[in-house]
């Protein structure tokens, strides 16, 4: 999967599930403001990312990503791994 | 206007309204059902009395966790009645008999012996490993109130998210003595991919330290909790489902019962219920409750479920037994009862006496309890108790008669001597305790995705609290302790 690929699935995915506008995800955007996140709701974004690209992520992980640009490069070594 | 009102009056609904009611809060509870109790009803035929979802209870000695949390629910005075000491329960495989005393390491010292003595070698290293496991469980259960109490954070978490088996193996060793101690463990799904180290630490831990019976059954439970609610001056009301949560301006207003008959007004809402069926009570427009979140709790997978046999045994002729029995084919069956078995004959099954009220050597009633699986059962889905045709019926008769051969086997005064028996199915579960697919430990908690399965309390509508089995820790202790975490750490602003 190449970078423009999975930064357009991963956006499609989040602003469908999230309820936002796909054109407000912008790359050094913060995740948390974006989507509206509260300490409940990252584990719904977690969750999500884990099935649709079949990774596993920590907890410990996802508190250091703050911005979409970071989410993307985070699942593209989870992927290529 | 209630400061809390609390769906479903089981266990953990009635325990946290009690607590609240007992600080001066005004509490109402409410159950859909003509009767409250959940999981702890008994029912009466002919003059019996049966338990359903309730045998026994650990840690209820002195200074044991249940002890400390049942202390300040005022229920240390009902009529317990502690199991053998050297032998709470006894695990049968095949013609080998284990027995489980309590104390950790004579624990540890009577498997070993009674290892021995079924034929088979121990070595040094599993025999260490034996010690090393009972030592952890007693860690654990000497840890357990650390959530409660601030300590700073405890190792909880770790432990969830680790595979119990993988930890067994590593420990253990040996694939039989594994199976040995894990033979009673069908209070819990023995499932080795996903069960959390937590889970089968903390309920094995309590059993250890001391278990117990409750002369005339679990019932007296929740009738106690609920006398508590309403001598504090709350209400505790049944024939009262809740059909909807009304959301104005973020925060829940009221609850809505019986299809709109009437509204009850609170400040803050707890649901102890399925957190599905809780959140599927949230109306979908304009909620702050989101579709995803209503998604991924939707698709949580819950544990099997039970088929029990009820039997009244006739009078003076099968002795009472101080303890359980855990019935199992083989050493390797007992982790593979959460996969469909679907030879009934390979299933595991619990006995339980039930404690003579007269003072009598013998027993009048004895259930068995087997895993039954959701998928054996979807065609009768959408039937209601008493009208599920004959052809379930027959498939109840033919459970019913594979359970009690089994059982005769190994109490062999049970045979000729079963005056009559009832059964029920994780569908009879569902009706009368809405539990969903009649699940009997609820959603099940998965060590690889820990934080999506063990759930917490608070939702992102602020004043709409979970609490249950289903949350965090099921078994009696494990709700207790998921309402006490509540109680102690919902952030009550408006209170």
């Amino acid at each position: 999967m190449t970078r423009e690929e999975l930064v357009a699935k991963t956006n499609e995915i989040l602003a469908e599930e999230f309820e936002v506008e796909i054109e407000d995800i912008k790359p050094d955007g913060d995740i948390k403001k974006t989507l509206e996140l509260d300490s409940l709701s990252i584990v719904d974004m977690v969750a999500l990312i884990e099935e649709t690209f079949g990774v596993k992520i920590l907890g410990t992980e996802v508190s250091k990503i703050k911005t979409f640009d970071a989410l993307y490069d985070f699942i593209l070594e989870k992927v290529n791994a | 206007m209630y400061d809390f009102v609390i769906t479903g009056a089981g266990l953990a609904g009635l325990e946290f309204g009690y607590l609240m009611a007992k600080k001066g809060n005004r509490v109402c509870v409410l159950e859909k059902d003509s009767r409250i109790g959940g999981c702890l009803q008994t029912f009466k035929r002919n003059g019996m009395l049966y338990d359903t979802g309730f045998h026994y209870v650990g840690g209820l000695d002195e200074g044991q966790p249940l002890n400390t949390l049942f202390k300040e629910l005022d229920l240390l005075d009902l009529p317990w009645k502690r199991l053998d000491n050297d032998a709470f329960d006894e695990v049968i495989v095949g013609d080998e008999h284990y027995f489980f005393a309590n104390g950790f390491d004579n624990f540890a010292e009577r498997i070993i012996t009674d290892y021995k003595s079924n034929g088979h070698e121990i070595s040094k290293e599993s025999a260490e490993g034996v010690f090393k496991y009972a030592r952890f469980l007693e860690a654990v259960g000497d840890n357990i109130f650390n959530v409660l109490n601030d300590a700073p954070h405890s190792n909880t978490m770790d432990l969830f998210a680790r595979p119990a088996y993988q930890f067994l193996k590593e420990t253990i060793k040996d694939d039989r003595l594994i199976g040995v101690v894990s033979g009673t463990s069908m209070k819990l799904e023995l499932r080795p991919e996903t069960l959390p180290l937590y889970t089968f630490a903390q309920i094995n831990s309590s059993f250890i330290r001391s278990a117990w019976r409750l002369e005339g059954g679990g019932m007296q439970i929740a009738d106690r909790l609920a006398e508590g609610i309403r001598s504090f001056g709350g209400d505790v009301i049944t024939n009262a489902e809740v059909t909807k949560f009304v959301e104005n301006k973020g925060v829940i207003k009221a609850i809505e019962i019986n299809d709109g008959d009437e509204a009850i007004e609170g400040k803050i809402f707890i649901s102890s219920i399925h957190p599905k069926l809780t959140l599927d009570l949230v109306p979908k427009e304009g909620s702050l409750i989101r579709n995803i979140f209503r998604k991924r709790i939707a698709n949580l997978g819950n544990t099997y479920g039970m088929f029990t046999v009820n039997m009244k045994l006739r009078d003076s002729v099968v002795p009472y037994k101080n303890r359980n029995i855990y019935i199992h084919n083989s050493f390797d069956s007992i982790w593979q009862q959460s996969e469909y078995q679907p030879d009934i004959s390979s299933r595991s099954l619990m006995i339980s006496y039930q404690v003579p009220t007269d003072g009598s050597m013998f027993t009048r009633n004895i259930d068995i309890l087997m895993p039954m699986y959701w998928d054996e059962l979807t065609k009768w889905e959408g039937t209601k108790v008493g009208r599920r045709g004959g052809e379930y019926e027959e498939m109840k008769r033919e459970f019913a008669e594979r359970c009690i051969e089994k059982a005769t086997g190994n109490i062999p005064e049970l045979k000729g001597n079963i005056e009559e028996f009832h059964t029920s199915t994780p569908l009879t579960y569902r009706d009368y305790t809405g539990a969903v697919e009649g699940s009997a430990y609820g959603i099940r908690k998965d060590c690889n995705k820990s934080l999506m399965t063990v759930l917490a309390p608070n939702t992102s509508i602020p004043n709409l609290y979970m609490t249950g089995q289903n949350l965090n820790l099921h078994g009696v202790l494990g709700v207790t302790m998921t309402a006490f975490m509540l109680y102690r750490h919902g952030n009550f602003k408006d209170i």
